[in-house]
């Protein structure tokens, strides 16, 4: 069969994602291949071997130099297993990626990841519990079975935390509707935890975050959540928060801010200098959600992949709509690439409601029709 | 459902007059039956329906349940209606064994449709069978190849029966095709009627025929007798009703085809480049095909299925004029002459069509350019004909009559010709380079072909300059230092934005250059904003050529803060497209944060719900926001005073904001307490000027209307919910869905709705696949249906394919494991090995050597992947009947698992014998080869054949592969030991696409792929081999002798006597005297015996009596001795004491 040739590493995950649903091979060519550490990343690789976990028959050649790979995906089996996330990127790096494969999987999916809970490059495990999962259950029609665990936190740099997510299997995923009117936001909720630090940090950021919230709405409430080193703290030190906003209609939209962190163990003394107080990183995650709510749409920004690509893998024929505020640059790339596997173009449209009440804030419909998508994997009897 | 048909049912009309009205009336009359009389006939039920109304409780409940229960029986899982609005024309299959009749009622049947007369019918035929049916004829001729890809496609089959023959086996296997592949609707069709001389016994068939039609298919199926052949044709009345019943077929949709998108080709082009098949003549072709989409959308680009040609990737799709149109819209009875249109190309029925790049003519059967001379004499030619003759009439070559011919744009201008207009177009094209050098932008490529010189690419062209400019200026600002509100872009060039980051002062000068024609531009704001949903899209959308760049989110949209170009590019420039992947949406300005929201602080509390919002809209919400938002505690307390106001007014925000406020937008405060004041007592209101009075009181109406509404929503909403079926429910979201897909993309004009759907079902397309094997186009036969069968995603792969099997009852043989087996999977057919197996309690695949004769069992095979729960047929071979007897198809079955790795295993028993045996331990050999194996089985149990069950240990040094195992009892060194293990069984990867339209037409019928082991033998004349160890003999066994036991002296010794062996006599040798005798005794004796008995047990009673007495006397006695010898003790003491006391006192006087 025919390959789908790429280059680079850029949307790594979204090209291995897509090709593992479409069951196509790719080949991915020069990836970084100027740069000072040639071929692919630590985490990339242990991206490949999550894959490898959770499907059966795949297969990949990486050239000598590292920068080619040539991926042949199998099909996704699921199952009972555990994968280490090392401390390069997040936990969440590999849980988004999964939460887009877990529903096709041949049983149940049930996986025990370690490493980095909390970071600032990928969203928080807190905004994917709250935010995502909610979301994917629509899709899912049910939330039996779908549940994700924060059994510790771990921070940079030396990892620890430990995550355990459940995803039950489908056949066949629900069309999206009534997903055009987003609704006002009724409460924010916000947890903010502390790893080995002591706990007023906690409710130092969640106070500083009320502060600024409590102007818009009353139902304004945070969690601390308190890790206790010997317990669940994982292996660093660090604090937290994510805030998550929901509208009268269950729309989340969440954000969050962790603690810098230092990327290896060594440079943990220099970094301490600039680090923000608590209350900063409370009002700086306060002003984000503020975003995220302003930015609006009937999904939050890191999940609008999510809601996009099951949207396309919908029943055949059935259209599926959905309202967003502007498209991230990983949404973007994501219906290209949706477009070029699936050949699903989204029909984009002015939501001429929010044009007519807040011309320069409006919002856009994105609408397709379901390619039919079922899942393979999973044995009938 | 058909929509062509009309569902309201009419009430049956009772004729007025006509010969049956007559009748009834002479009846009537006859009988003299006066109208009241009339009633005595009906039942007394019918004349007194109240004396039969309620009698027994228990009646009343069976009645209830009964309809109850026929009731849930109709209900049917809710499916979504996929049909489209204009369907393609529904495939007619005509089928049945050689020598029928199919192509005469083809013939028939087109005739009668379209009153056109095919002589030569070869491949489908689309024709117009009514107002709102279009019908594709497709003849299927005696090849099961051809028959399958029939089945698969045919929305309707016409089975034609040899009436004078009966059923012939290709009927039956066709029959179960069908019933595999979905089953559509079958009509049997009984012709050769006019071969019975006797009336009774074509009687008799036709019952007989018609009774094993319905078994097989359902009690009541349509079957039609075709009454014999008239000048070659069959009686028109027959093919009339027939048709009649055609084009009133309804047609439920079918799992497969509604969710895969296929072709039934009409007609195959072959659009290689004629000088490449000069150079290499056997190289692979680019071939068009063309036909309606049929089932579900195809999408561009796809993956097909070519039925008995391979897997194919779409090389384009375009749409194409639908040759074969339904009539228009306007009401009438029936078609007119020039609406009976017929579409058949392969026959020569069509006119001229034009393609992407060519034109067609057709030229008619009759058509001969050699000898047209002699045609002209004789006939006037048609219009095609006329037209091609003015194509062979030039003697010049065409480039250069295009030279020296000459047109004039009006009649007074002069003639251009040719060679001057070619200079011009030159002098253009130069002209255009020029500009592109000056612009010094990147252009797409003009291309100055014939084809593209349509009429609708000047204008495209124009907007692509005009797009080049907007994307300049686009960039242009995207340079500009600053950061401006993120929504610009979105928005893009044409809006009043304002910023609020004033970091650097640069801003300031091009900011307020936007904020001052702000207003202004206001009022272009919706106009402007659906540029800039056409911006994202092309942002999306429109660059594909460049898909890979990282480049691309040069122009990001959104974001609330900033400018994201400028961080993006930077890092694009950086590292180009090996940037870091995240979902964040990130936001690296952390300063501006604070500002921003002091700037859209109003904005953002219209976003969020607040107590007060009520039945006002959320601006009404807004402005009392922003009133209040001075202060915070004021807002609180403002809430409550707002609801204490407005009292029962405070109704979900949601069912207010469904109800529309538009009206009441309008609504001033005031207005709204005259209304709740005219609702406590509406009698009372005051007499408002007369023209006002109505709209108030219907504004009144409507509000009253609508609390009422929401009141219900409110607090009926659990009534209204439990009268609500789940299947209700169901019902409910699939009509939405329905309404959903049905509306979504209806507005759209053709080429956007094939963009966003694909080409959908209905459409007439032209299918462009390269690459295609040269033999199917130089083998290329119209009698075989051309199947382009879409896949959907990951069905373009191979796997290993799990179905559940059964054989079929009548094909007389069993299946052999790994035997080769032609399936028939979704549009394949292939040839495979299956490796059948059984699942045992434990979920153990266990393999089977042959398929149970009556059961199913699973078999997993190297296949496509194909979606679970699709059927699956087997044939033994695809050979035409004649060479092969019996029925073909071996097995059917449907898909349960796909996997990448099969997990079937067989028993392997692995033998050894003693080696040495103790009391409970063994040593065992011969059942491993090495340590290493033997550790891989520790612990594993073991079993000697007479059921001794044991355990393996552990190695043994020596020898090697020996081991010590253990044993619940001794074992013996004749027994066998052996170890019961389960051993993965390979699936062989062969799977053979069927390629039959590939053959050349006589190597078709003979094609047989991979043969069984047992036909090459045969063939060889070669005998199975046989390990004669196996072979079974007769088993001679000697008769066990066992030694005497023999006890030990020293055991002897220890035991009681009576265990002891004894020195008896050996058995046989005892002496006559010693034998027992009978006595039987005189009966003088016996009453003697007797009496010695009694006296006997008398005098046994008296002893023990005796020695009962004996025992209480020696008590008693022993009592009173005991009570003497203690006095006498007594008095001895006290005596011995008055002696020593005496022998004391004569001491001491001394």
């Amino acid at each position: 069969m025919a390959l789908e040739e790429f280059s680079g590493s850029f949307y790594f995950r979204q090209r291995l994602v897509l090709a593992v649903l479409s069951g196509k091979s790719i080949r991915i060519s020069k990836i970084r291949q100027k740069d000072e550490h040639p071929g692919l990343s630590g985490y990339e690789l242990n991206f490949l071997a999550l894959l490898a976990k959770i499907t059966n028959g795949t297969s990949w050649i990486i050239d000598e130099t590292g920068t080619k790979l040539t991926f042949h995906p199998g099909l996704l089996s699921g199952g009972l297993f555990e994968h280490d996330c090392q401390t390069d990127r997040s936990i969440t790096y590999y849980l988004e990626a999964l939460l887009l494969l877990a529903p096709f999987t041949k049983q149940s999916i049930e996986v025990i990841f370690t490493g980095v809970t909390n970071d600032q490059i990928d969203p928080s495990i807190d905004a994917i519990r709250h935010s995502s999962l909610p979301l994917l259950q629509k899709f899912l029609g049910t939330d039996e079975g779908l549940e994700l665990k924060i059994l510790a936190r771990g921070l940079r740099p030396n990892g620890g935390g430990k995550v355990r997510f459940t995803c039950p299997s489908k056949l066949k995923l629900r069309p999206l509707r009534n997903m055009e009117d987003s609704g006002l936001i009724r409460s924010i909720r916000g947890i903010a935890f502390t790893c080995g630090m002591s706990p007023s940090m906690g409710n130092r950021l969640g106070e500083a975050a009320k502060k600024i919230l409590k102007e818009f709405v009353a139902d304004v409430y945070c969690y601390t959540d308190q890790c206790k080193s010997d317990r669940n703290a994982g292996r660093s030190k660090g604090y937290g928060i994510t805030l998550i906003a929901e509208t009268e209609k269950g729309i989340r939209y969440a954000v969050d801010v962790t603690s810098e962190q230092p990327r290896s163990p060594d440079e943990s003394t220099e970094q301490n200098k600039t680090m923000e107080t608590a209350e900063e990183m409370g009002e700086r995650a306060a002003l984000l959600l503020l975003e995220e709510i302003y930015r609006g749409g009937c999904v939050g920004s890191i999940n609008q992949g999510l809601a996009l690509l099951l949207m396309c893998l919908g029943q055949n024929g059935d259209v599926s709509k959905i309202q967003t505020g502007p498209l991230s640059p990983f949404t973007i790339q994501l219906l290209r690439y949706i477009k070029e596997f699936f050949s699903v173009e989204f029909r984009i449209t002015a939501d001429s409601k929010t044009i007519s009440d807040s011309p320069e804030n409006s919002k856009i419909i994105l609408s397709c029709v379901g390619i039919g998508y079922s899942n393979l994997s999973k044995t009938v009897s | 459902m058909e929509s062509g048909i009309d569902d309201s049912h009419k009430g049956h009309r009772k004729p007025h007059g006509g010969r049956k009205a007559e009748k009834k009336e002479e009846s009537r009359l006859k009988t003299d039956v006066p109208l009241q009389k009339q009633k005595h006939s009906e039942t007394a039920k019918q004349r007194n329906p109240k004396a039969f109304t309620f009698q027994s409780i228990v009646k009343a409940e069976r009645t209830f349940r009964r309809t109850a229960d026929v009731k849930e029986k109709k209900t049917r899982l809710p499916e979504i209606d996929r049909t489209p609005e204009l369907p393609p024309p529904y495939v007619v299959a005509v089928v049945g064994p050689p020598k029928v009749g199919k192509t005469i009622l083809m013939q028939c049947l087109i005739k009668s449709f379209t009153r056109n007369n095919i002589n030569n019918i070869r491949g489908p035929v689309t024709l117009v069978s009514g107002k709102k049916r279009r019908i594709t004829l497709i003849e299927c001729n005696n090849d099961i190849n051809a028959m399958i890809d029939v089945a698969k496609v045919a929305d309707l089959v016409l089975l034609l029966i040899d009436a004078k023959f009966g059923f012939e086996m290709e009927t039956f296997e066709f029959l179960n095709i069908c019933q595999v592949h979905g089953f559509p609707k079958i009509m049997g069709v009984l012709t050769h009627l006019d071969m019975f001389r006797e009336s009774k016994a074509m009687q008799k068939t036709k019952k007989r025929l018609k009774q094993r039609f319905w078994t097989e298919i359902y009690q009541g199926a349509k079957l039609f007798y075709i009454s014999g052949l008239k000048n070659g044709e069959y009686m028109r009345r027959d093919v009339k009703n027939l048709g009649r019943f055609i084009s009133i077929q309804k047609f439920r949709p079918l799992q497969w085809r509604s969710t895969h998108p296929y072709i039934l080709s009409d007609r195959m082009e072959d659009v290689t480049d004629p000088e490449k098949i000069r150079a290499h003549p056997k190289q692979d072709r680019d071939v068009c095909f063309y036909g309606y989409v049929r089932g579900a959308q195809l999408k561009d680009k796809s993956f097909v299925h070519i039925a008995g040609c391979g897997d194919f990737a779409i090389d384009s799709v375009t749409l194409m004029k639908d040759p074969c149109p339904l009539p228009g819209a306007e009401k009438k009875r029936s078609l007119n002459e020039k609406e009976k249109l017929i579409y058949a190309p392969l026959s020569g029925m069509r006119g001229t069509t034009y393609d992407k790049d060519a034109i067609y003519i057709d030229m008619g059967s009759n058509y001969n350019a050699g000898n047209r001379n002699a045609y002209q004499g004789e006939r006037k030619l048609t219009a095609a004909e006329q037209l091609m003759e003015t194509f062979k009439d030039s003697s010049e070559m065409i480039d250069e009559k295009l030279k020296t011919s000459q047109f004039k744009l009006t009649s007074e201008a002069k003639a251009v010709t040719g060679e001057e207009f070619d200079a011009n177009t030159k002098m253009i094209e130069s002209r255009r380079e020029e500009v592109v050098e000056d612009g010094g932008r990147r252009r797409r490529r003009v291309v100055f072909d014939d084809k593209d010189m349509d009429d609708g690419e000047d204008g495209e062209m124009d907007d692509d300059e005009a797009e080049e400019e907007d994307e300049d200026d686009e960039e242009e600002m995207a340079g500009r230092p600053g950061r401006m509100f993120a929504g610009e872009d979105f928005e893009g060039d044409g809006e009043g934005d304002f910023e609020f980051d004033d970091d650097s002062e640069d801003d300031e000068g091009v900011s307020s250059r936007w904020k001052v024609d702000l207003k202004s531009r206001g009022a272009e704001l919706y106009s402007g904003r659906l540029s800039s949903v056409d911006k994202l899209k092309k942002l999306i959308y429109g660059q594909q050529e460049e898909k890979n760049d990282g480049d691309d989110e040069t122009e990001i949209l959104g974001g609330l803060l900033r400018v994201v170009q400028k961080n993006t590019q930077d890092m694009a420039s950086k590292r180009g497209n090996n940037m870091l992947e995240s979902t964040r949406f990130h936001s690296d300005e952390k300063k501006s944060g604070g500002e921003m929201v002091d700037d859209l602080r109003s904005r953002l509390k219209s976003l969020f719900l607040t107590t007060k919002v009520g039945e006002d809209d959320e601006r009404e919400g807004v402005k009392k926001n922003r009133k209040t938002g001075e202060d915070d505690d004021e807002d609180l307390y403002g809430d409550f005073e707002d609801l204490e106001q407005k009292g029962g007014s405070l109704f979900p925000k949601s069912a207010a904001k469904e109800d529309d406020g538009d009206d009441m937008d309008e609504d001033e405060e005031g207005d709204e307490e005259e209304v709740d004041a005219k609702e406590e007592k509406p009698e009372v209101g005051k007499a408002p000027p007369a023209g006002n009075e109505n709209s108030r009181m219907a504004k009144i109406m409507e509000k009253k209307r609508k609390l009422k509404e929401a009141f219900d929503a409110e607090f009926d909403e659990e009534k209204t919910i439990g009268k609500k079926t789940y299947y209700d429910t169901l019902k409910e979201d699939v009509a939405h869905q329905d309404q959903a897909n049905r509306s979504e993309f209806a507005g759209l004009d053709n080429e956007q709705r094939i963009r966003y759907e694909g080409f959908r079902p209905g459409l007439y397309v032209r299918v462009q696949i390269n690459k295609v094997p040269m033999e199917l186009v130089t083998n290329f036969d119209p009698t075989y249906p051309y199947l382009i069968g879409g896949l959907l995603s990951q069905e373009q792969n191979i796997g290993f394919v799990q179905v559940r099997l059964k054989k079929h009852r009548w094909y007389p043989r069993i299946l052999k494991n790994r035997d080769p087996m032609i399936v028939s999977l979704g549009w394949r057919r292939f040839q495979t090995l299956p490796v059948y197996s059984t699942q045992d309690h434990n979920m153990r695949n266990r393999m089977l050597k042959y398929t149970p004769m009556h059961m199913h069992c699973l078999a997993s095979f190297w296949g496509p992947i194909t979606p679970q729960g699709t059927g699956m047929l087997s044939v033994e071979s695809v050979r035409t009947a004649g060479q092969e007897t019996g029925f073909r198809i071996t097995s059917t079955g449907v898909v349960l698992d796909l996997n990448k790795s099969v997990d079937v295993v067989k028993k392997l028993k692995l033998t050894g014998e003693p080696l040495k045996i103790f009391r409970k331990t063994a040593f065992v050999k011969g059942m491993f080869n090495s340590a290493l194996e033997i550790s891989r089985f520790e612990g594993a149990a073991i079993r000697t054949v007479s059921g001794i069950r044991g355990q393996i240990k552990r190695a043994l040094k020596e020898p090697e592969g020996a081991f010590r195992a253990t044993f619940e009892d001794k074992i013996l060194p004749s027994d066998i030991v052996f170890v019961r293990t389960w051993f993965k069984i390979d699936v062989p990867q062969f799977y053979n696409p069927l390629t039959n339209l590939l053959l050349p037409h006589e190597q078709r019928l003979q094609w047989q792929g991979m043969r069984r082991v047992g036909e090459i033998r045969r063939e060889l004349g070669q005998k199975t081999e046989q390990n004669k160890d196996s072979f079974y003999k007769p088993i001679v066994r000697k008769e066990r002798r066992f030694k005497p036991l023999i006890v030990p002296r020293d055991i002897q010794s220890s035991l009681p006597y009576k265990d002891k062996p004894k020195n008896r006599p050996k058995k046989g040798k005892i002496h006559p005297d010693m034998q027992k005798v009978a006595v039987v005794l005189e009966p003088k004796e016996r009453s003697i015996g007797q009496m010695l008995k009694e006296m006997e047990a008398i005098h046994k009673d008296k002893a023990t009596k005796q020695k009962k007495d004996a025992a209480q006397k020696k008590e008693i006695y022993v009592k009173q001795n005991a009570l003497l010898k203690e006095k006498y003790d007594a008095a001895q003491r006290r005596m011995k004491k008055a002696v020593c006391k005496r022998l004391d006192r004569r001491q001491s006087k001394k």
